[in-house]
């Protein structure tokens, strides 16, 4: 073989594609041949250094939102199987239709001003725990167990956490992170679609937080709809305790969960 | 496949689960933005856990997987892919170790960062076969493309690697590169 070889040969006998017969008159070639020699090495070099590449670390909390998605999946076809239908999104359903007009205002207004409101501090604490930067202190689907641990914590109040599985919202876990410098519950839900839905209640009032975007009154509560960016937030007062419930979901689907949700913790 | 849905659950963690940590590398440097890429890897999961039924064991749950996590990436980057093509992966790389002092061959950050800068359809090329080990063939199936394709994105790719690398790499003096002639 005089003339230099293919680039193509190369990748071919590099990606082991070639014959032994082929192989051998291609080294064969390659000891007689400085250029081709070099080109070689340098596509070798380049293989073994891609192979070599660290595989980046799983964020902390993915496992477990995988595991939490996987046991709602189960849930659902056990659900399915068995005709139970009627587990809809009983609360949610009822506002739809309102929604739906709602929805359509609420694309059309201004996002959140960035300003360091408690809106945005829970847009933010969403954010880190998407990311992983923050972690669930504990990780189960069991509400039962979640709210013992919540309740022995120094909130001050009781927070409730509800299976919201048939809402399609499989529980994570949760912790009790501080908010506007106040205990704080956080409880989080994974969604079928990989979406997260997270609940923080801490002492505090509607009042306190700036002009919403959006208004809704049901069954005699009012909520209050932020946006930041992709986030929809949506607040309404339990007696003492301020509940948001804020997820990167369809803010459609986020404000029918709160409404759903807050009417559970009203029965 | 029929399985008992418990049976089901236990074969699925067995077979994919494991190739959790690989799906988000792939992810990580498909979206190029870590977020993204845990919501890509969740997906890609539970859609496999769906249609579990339909994977043949003893065939290739990785190629398997990664036609899913590619499917699901496209599905949800189309849009933003070609303003976002070129956006570095800052916070990732710059968390990358450096390779160490007087060794010829790139950082790793610098490998990410070549990587990085490919048109998507050769870096995914090159994670598929070179970073993941998939033959061609596997590629292909993954890509839904012809392995001629897969080769020749390959190359394109290796050639545009080794240009963007060529200054970091002191052995090749005087030498044309692959696929820059």
């Amino acid at each position: 073989m005089t003339n230099h070889l293919l680039d193509e040969q190369v990748q071919d006998a590099l990606d082991g594609r070639l014959t032994e017969s082929e192989l051998a008159s291609l080294r064969e070639h390659i000891r007689s041949c400085e250029a081709c020699a070099t080109g070689w090495a340098a596509v070798a070099r380049l293989k073994q250094w891609t192979a070599n590449l660290p595989t980046p670390a799983l964020p902390v909390g993915l496992p477990a939102a995988v595991a939490g998605a996987l046991d709602a999946e189960d849930r659902r076809s056990r659900s399915a199987r068995q005709g139970s239908r009627r587990l809809s999104l009983a609360a949610g359903v009822a506002g739809l239709a309102a929604l739906a007009a709602f929805t359509a205002w609420f694309a059309s207004r201004e996002r959140l001003a960035r300003s360091p409101s408690l809106p945005s501090e829970v847009a933010s604490d969403f954010r880190q725990l998407r990311s992983g930067r923050l972690t669930l202190s504990l990780q189960t689907s069991d509400s039962a167990a979640l709210e013992r641990r919540l309740a022995r914590g120094e909130l001050g109040f009781p927070a409730r956490v509800f299976d919201l599985a048939m809402m399609q919202q499989h529980l994570l876990g949760g912790s009790l992170e501080r908010l506007a410098g106040r205990p704080a519950a956080l409880v989080a839900y994974s969604g079928e679609d990989g979406s997260l839905l997270v609940c923080r209640m801490l002492r505090g009032a509607l009042a306190e937080l700036p002009e919403p975007q959006g208004r809704r009154e049901h069954d005699g509560i009012a909520f209050l709809i932020y946006a930041d960016e992709e986030l929809t937030l949506v607040f309404w007062p339990e007696g003492e305790v301020l509940c948001v419930l804020v997820g990167d979901g369809p803010a459609d689907a986020v404000v029918s969960l709160a409404l759903a949700k807050a009417l559970k913790d009203a029965a | 496949m029929a399985l008992a849905e418990n049976d089901r659950r236990a074969a699925f963690e067995t077979t994919c689960l494991p190739l959790m940590r690989a799906l988000h590398g792939v992810a990580v440097r498909l979206t190029r933005k870590p977020e993204d890429a845990s919501e890509v890897v969740q997906e890609t999961l539970l859609r496999a856990y769906r249609t579990f039924h339909a994977f043949e064991p003893g065939t290739s749950a990785r190629a398997w997987l990664f036609k899913i996590l590619h499917t699901v990436f496209l599905n949800r980057h189309r849009k933003e892919r070609r303003s976002a093509d070129w956006l570095p992966l800052d916070d990732f790389v710059e968390r990358l170790p450096a390779s160490g002092a007087g060794t010829p061959s790139p950082s790793v950050a610098e490998l990410e960062s070549a990587l990085q800068s490919l048109p998507e359809r050769f870096r995914v090329a090159i994670l598929l076969v070179d970073v993941e080990g998939l033959t061609y063939e596997e590629a292909a199936g993954t890509l839904d493309c012809p392995v001629g394709t897969v080769r020749s994105r390959l190359h394109r790719a290796r050639a545009m690697m080794l240009e963007r690398l060529r200054p970091m790499s002191a052995s090749t003096p005087g030498r044309r590169w692959p696929g820059s002639s």
